[in-house]
């Protein structure tokens, strides 16, 4: 497309919604130019949506001008599937962010999809019940973000994915219909294509409204920091833990080098000096809480755990977790940039893969550090870049 | 530093893992979807992107990669050798649906052989039947993995059976004895302890699937986290083998709960409620205690020793202390309600009651078995306006059990009188529900799924793309 068909197209789409639901200027795109992952993409325009009829009217407008249309949540995606690689519109979710419905008795809730996991998870826990996908990046990634990913999070180990929670869908298609497809029902007589969209990184359908199932929040929980001489070690206490059959809600495993970066900004207390360490928390009624920890414990002792300690109130909790969340703020500090490479192996493979992981970085002489899900699979080592100037750069 | 990216994906797809558990595809991993997958899964993906959006008008040139593989091409098709087939394998399964196909022959699916009516409404007209008889056992065992790998002609009885020796199960249960895991899945007939332990389709890892193209795609991986591409194995949970042979299927294994006990509560109806409302309302209550529940059941007719016309069941399993705190707290909710008459039962099984009445409701020509769906919170209003002039009705075969968690209703109907069903029907599908009968075979008259999706467009060129002549399954569910 040409300079001038691109001034032609944006005179054109500043038809389609008011004035304050366009941006142009180009100044103002440079926000969109990127998610929070790697590659760069400068879109056309971008238009603000505030209904599902909006929605309808860009995308008729998109398929007769023959204009890509990419939706976005906040972006905070980290595979580059907000951006607008070869120009055209962004569609941005964020004033469409109502709950539209929210059935305490059979425990749903219907949502705009510019919503956040935060918003979600405050206006549901506040009447005992729990959305349990939780994405890191929870206080601003945006629901229609988290379908179009599938995504998950430390919870996902016992509680499962986006997908698991989303039984469904408004959707506009490309021809400018929109289809409801499941619903607050249950196992509808149609093709699963609630599953088909979830996870679809807004290649298939622009997602404009969605009912999640809920589940009882979790009466009470209790957390434990345990840390090993190694990875593999810490590996086999996990493997272990599930063998017994125990479900933690969570565990979590860091390495040493990732401890003491954090520790050297967030001052967590974490166990520096130990080659790995796990955060296991554990859920349910409090009678259930002290057993279950008790029978971890045992675990622990026999796969030669260093240390082990138990939070006692909910202070002792956050400081915990305060290391493991404090990632992205301190990795910031160590280098201008990293790279994370999230991939999943099935969990027994984890220990090996690991090992292997930090050959291969040794030889591309790049450091590495390393904090994972460990409960699923899911690692994700954090390869720092030493000069963003290097081709592929992703900032914190 | 994209090299080391790459190498340390390749090791995860050398382990039979993901190249991403969260992150997405998009740009950054669409050149790494090779490592994955084949060029006949990566051909799927594509198909499914064109039948939502053939003109690439949303978010181009993300997910697959820039350069798709072309997939081998197909050998010629052999001749078709007999009018029944029971394959060994999914490439064997392909080349018999390709010969049959290329004859012009219509194909049916069967699960176990002679119960063709188990899970697979019966298309007599078919001209061969492709029988999953002989994908059976178990290929995979992960203890480790929590996952099996098992053929889709495996009775889903003798799977258990076998898991059970290892302290383990898979979270499924189909009431009749003769049922495959894979007619099961492709079913998508979920018992009540899906509400604790996942549907089917949060069960199902990965499955191998001869389409009816005749090209074999292997869908989804054993792990947990996998968001490379879309979500194939989902789409084929419920298509009732219409959109390919499932030969295999990778499912989560649970290790088998250190507990299982149930309340079930006689209930008579009171002076604001008939018996059935009353039950209802109480389930309803009891949706907000659900942690450890495996099933919170009403049923009619099933409480052998109790004068009271229903019963409410509340089952649970997993931790003793979980386990008897729940019980005790849903105790306590009943007492508070005036239940009086309400026993503890050790190991008995919520799924099992279930799958009880539903079996016994399936088992004749003369009655067909149907199902209610409306979203939970809606299930007074369905029963209210259906209660009186039908549920209650000497036509209507006790017992029938309502999944309360699930919003499901069971019951059964004097297949004579299925006519009746069209406004019990309509009121489920105002509620935002649906009303079918999964296991009959369909007629001029009576259309067993009664439920137009919105998405059928999508549904009917889907199936098309891969079954352009419509041979394979025709007849066994909406498209
Ligand atoms: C610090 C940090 C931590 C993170 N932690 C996690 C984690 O723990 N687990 C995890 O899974 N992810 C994590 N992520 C990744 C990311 O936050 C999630 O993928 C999140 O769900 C994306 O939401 P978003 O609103 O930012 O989506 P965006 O980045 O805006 O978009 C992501 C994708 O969704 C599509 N999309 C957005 N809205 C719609 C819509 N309405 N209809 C159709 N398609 C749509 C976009 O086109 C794009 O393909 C993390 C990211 C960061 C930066």
């Amino acid at each position: 497309m040409t300079t001038l068909d691109k001034d032609a197209m944006r005179r054109s789409l500043a038809g389609v919604l008011p004035a304050n639901q366009i941006v142009t200027d180009p100044i103002s795109l440079i926000t969109y130019n990127r998610d929070a992952g790697l590659d760069p993409g400068m879109p056309d325009g971008v238009a603000i949506p505030t209904s599902t009829e909006d929605v309808v009217r860009l995308v008729q407008w998109a398929s007769k001008a023959q204009v890509p249309l990419v939706a976005r949540g906040a972006g905070t995606g980290l595979s580059g599937g907000a951006v607008a690689e070869h120009g055209g519109v962004i569609v941005q979710f964020s004033r469409m962010q109502h709950i539209l419905a929210f059935d305490q008795r059979g425990g749903s809730l219907m949502v705009q999809p510019g919503i956040t996991n935060q918003q979600i998870d405050s206006a549901v826990k506040a009447h005992g019940w729990y959305y349990p996908p939780d994405p890191s990046s929870g206080r601003a990634a945006s629901l229609g973000g988290n379908i179009a990913e599938n995504s998950g999070g430390p919870h996902c180990f016992k509680y499962g994915v986006t997908t698991n929670y989303v039984t469904g869908l408004q959707a506009v298609l490309a021809t400018g219909k929109v289809v409801h497809v499941g619903g607050r029902a249950l196992d509808y007589p149609e093709y699963d294509l609630v599953a088909l969209l979830t996870g679809s990184e807004g290649t298939l359908a622009i997602i404009t409204e969605a009912s999640l199932r809920l589940i009882r929040n979790p009466p009470a929980v209790k957390t434990a920091l345990a840390s090993f001489n190694s990875v593999e070690a810490a590996s086999q206490a996990v493997s272990r833990i599930i063998a017994a059959g125990l479900v933690p809600a969570t565990m979590e495993m860091m390495d040493q080098r990732f401890m003491r970066v954090i520790e050297d900004y967030a001052h967590a207390g974490l166990p520096i000096n130990a080659g790995a360490a796990l955060i296991i928390e554990v859920d349910g009624y409090p009678a259930s809480l002290d057993p279950q920890m008790a029978e971890i414990e045992v675990i622990l002792r026999e796969t030669n755990a260093i240390e082990q300690r138990f939070a006692k109130d909910e202070e002792e909790r956050a400081r915990i977790w305060l290391g493991r969340k404090s990632a992205a703020g301190a990795m910031a500090r160590l280098a201008p940039a990293y790279y994370l490479v999230d991939g999943t192996v099935p969990r027994s493979k984890l220990a090996a893969v690991l090992s292997d992981v930090s050959a291969i970085c040794d030889n591309h002489e790049l450091r590495v550090v390393y904090v994972f899900h460990a409960g699923d699979g899911n690692l994700h080592p954090l390869i720092l870049i030493e000069d963003p100037k290097t081709k592929n750069w992703c900032s914190v | 530093m994209i090299d080391a990216g790459r190498l340390i994906v390749e090791r995860c797809v050398a382990e039979d893992g993901s190249i991403t558990g969260e992150h997405g595809v998009g740009i950054e991993k669409r050149e790494f979807m090779p490592l994955m997958y084949s060029a006949d899964e990566l051909q799927a993906m594509q198909d499914i992107k064109e039948v939502f959006d053939p003109a690439y008008l949303f978010n181009p040139h993300k997910i697959l990669p820039t350069r798709m593989p072309t997939p081998e091409p197909l050998p010629e098709p052999g001749a078709p050798l007999t009018s029944t087939f029971a394959p060994v394998h999914a490439a064997e399964a392909a080349e018999a649906i390709r010969a049959w196909v290329a004859a012009g022959k219509s194909i049916r699916v069967a699960g176990a052989s002679t119960k063709s009516r188990v899970l697979t409404p019966s298309n007599p007209q078919a001209d061969a039947l492709l029988l999953t008889a002989n994908l059976k056992g178990i290929s995979t065992l992960a203890r480790d993995d929590l996952y099996v790998t098992v053929g889709a002609g495996t009775p889903l009885n003798d799977l258990q059976e076998e898991l059970a020796q290892h302290q383990m199960f898979v979270p499924l249960v189909a009431p009749w004895a003769a049922a495959t895991v894979g007619g099961t899945v492709a079913s998508n007939f979920n018992a009540p302890l899906r509400i604790r332990y996942g549907a089917i389709r949060d069960n199902l890892l990965s499955t191998t699937v001869a389409l009816p193209n005749g090209r074999v795609i292997r869908a989804g991986r054993p792990v947990v986290k996998n968001v490379a591409g879309y979500d194939l194995p989902r789409l084929f949970v419920g298509s009732h083998g219409t959109l390919g042979l499932l030969t295999d299927v990778t499912l989560k294994l649970a290790p088998l709960p250190r507990m299982r006990a149930s309340l079930i509560a006689g209930i008579d109806n009171d002076h604001d409620h008939t018996a059935s409302d009353r039950a209802l309302r109480l389930g309803l209550e009891l949706q907000r205690l659900r942690l450890v529940c495996s099933a919170l059941l009403v049923c009619k007719g099933t409480y052998v020793g109790s004068e009271a016309p229903y019963a409410l069941v509340y089952a649970v399993e997993g931790l003793p202390e979980d386990a008897n705190e729940e019980l005790a707290q849903v105790q306590r909710v009943l007492e508070v309600h005036g239940v009086e008459e309400i026993d503890r039962l050790e190991e008995m099984d919520g799924s099992g009651v279930w799958a009880n009445i539903v079996r016994n409701s399936g088992s004749t020509d003369a009655t067909t078995l149907f199902r209610i769906g409306v979203p939970p919170g809606e299930l007074l209003n369905m029963h209210a306006s259906i209660a009186s002039t039908f549920l209650e009705l000497s036509q209507v075969p006790k017992p029938f059990v309502f999944d309360i968690a699930s919003g499901l209703l069971y019951f059964h109907v004097p297949t004579d009188s299925l006519a009746e069903i069209e406004r019990v029907r309509a009121k489920a599908l105002a509620l935002g529900g649906y009303g079918c009968a999964p296991l009959h075979a369909g007629s001029t008259t009576f259309d067993p799924w009664g439920y137009q999706s919105e998405g059928m467009d999508l549904m009917l060129i889907l199936k098309a793309r891969w079954d352009g002549t419509g041979l394979f399954n025709p007849g066994a569910f909406v498209v």
